[in-house]
């Protein structure tokens, strides 16, 4: 038991630890660098776990990961408000793990402003 | 991002279960809070089954530690199994095609396999191990304890892998 105890620390580190590699913290992607651009929205998955829209940026086309779906709705962007076709402005950070994917912090829809984080 | 996976997964994503999953706000939330809540009452249970053989607690007798926590062992792990497969339906091909998901897969079919194995071997003889269960049904609880711990470390990690 005692070893238990002492072992949980080190546990407690791991766990702190791992948002390094994730996909659901924001650890793999380059926060140094934020991506800021204005474009029209190609494709639309308006779905769990995390919505996702296709931008081309730079001559490439994107997957841009937005909020899971109940958060997107909470926040004023329900499934309507993003359709294909649409100009949207997005700001965020590139994935360091997958190519051409982006995570957005704040997105502008029809004027409005939206915080993701 | 495309991805290729075996038919069954892609025909489970393509369900009407995994497209209520995807487009449902609420669905998807509650299932990964039953996931969470499942995970507690199951792993919970068997940690502390398994712990007591291999002998901590010896206070309580074995059997009586086993009967009490056999209801939610068994509870926890309906409620894991149900919401599992909904949150899996949501995303099975890229979920299935995932590393640190196959070795939760095994180690959930390891820790099952260990679990009928060690009820099939020792289960009537409980009552006599109120002082100390013999090595090899020791080294199950073992291996129980660290499978189990290892499907939910599994289970966290691939949200981030």
């Amino acid at each position: 038991m005692l070893k238990f105890l002492r072992a949980a620390p080190a546990a407690a580190l791991v766990a702190l630890a791992a948002p390094a590699f994730a996909h659901h913290g924001w650890g793999s992607y380059d926060s140094s660098k934020t991506v800021k651009f204005q474009a029209t929205i190609l494709e639309v998955k308006y779905e769990n776990p995390h919505v996702e829209i296709v931008l081309e940026y730079q001559g490439k086309k994107w997957t841009i990961t937005l909020a899971p779906v109940f958060r997107m709705q909470n926040r004023g962007l329900p499934q309507p408000s993003l359709v294909k076709g649409k100009t949207v402005m997005v700001e965020g950070y590139a994935s360091k793990v997958h190519e051409n994917e982006m995570r957005i912090e704040r997105i502008t829809v029809d004027g409005k402003v939206v915080e993701l984080r | 991002m495309e991805h290729s996976g075996p038919a069954w997964a892609a025909a489970l994503e393509a369900s009407g279960l995994g497209a209520l999953m995807r487009e449902s706000a609420v669905l998807y939330p509650l299932a990964n809070i039953a996931h969470i809540l499942g995970l507690v009452l199951f792993a919970g249970s068997i940690l502390l089954l398994d712990l007591r053989l291999l002998g901590c607690a010896k206070a309580l007798p074995a059997a009586a530690v086993a009967r009490a926590l056999a209801p939610t062992m068994f509870i926890g792990f309906v409620v894991q199994i149900v919401s599992g497969v909904l949150l899996f339906s949501a995303d099975a091909r890229p979920l299935w095609g995932n590393p640190v998901m196959q070795v939760k897969a095994a180690l959930i079919v390891f820790g099952i396999v260990n679990a009928l194995v060690f009820r099939a071997l020792w289960n009537r003889r409980l009552p006599d191990w109120d002082d100390k269960a013999p090595g090899v049904a020791r080294a199950q609880a073992g291996f129980s304890l660290c499978a189990w711990l290892g499907v939910a470390v599994c289970g966290r990690f691939a949200g981030y892998f």
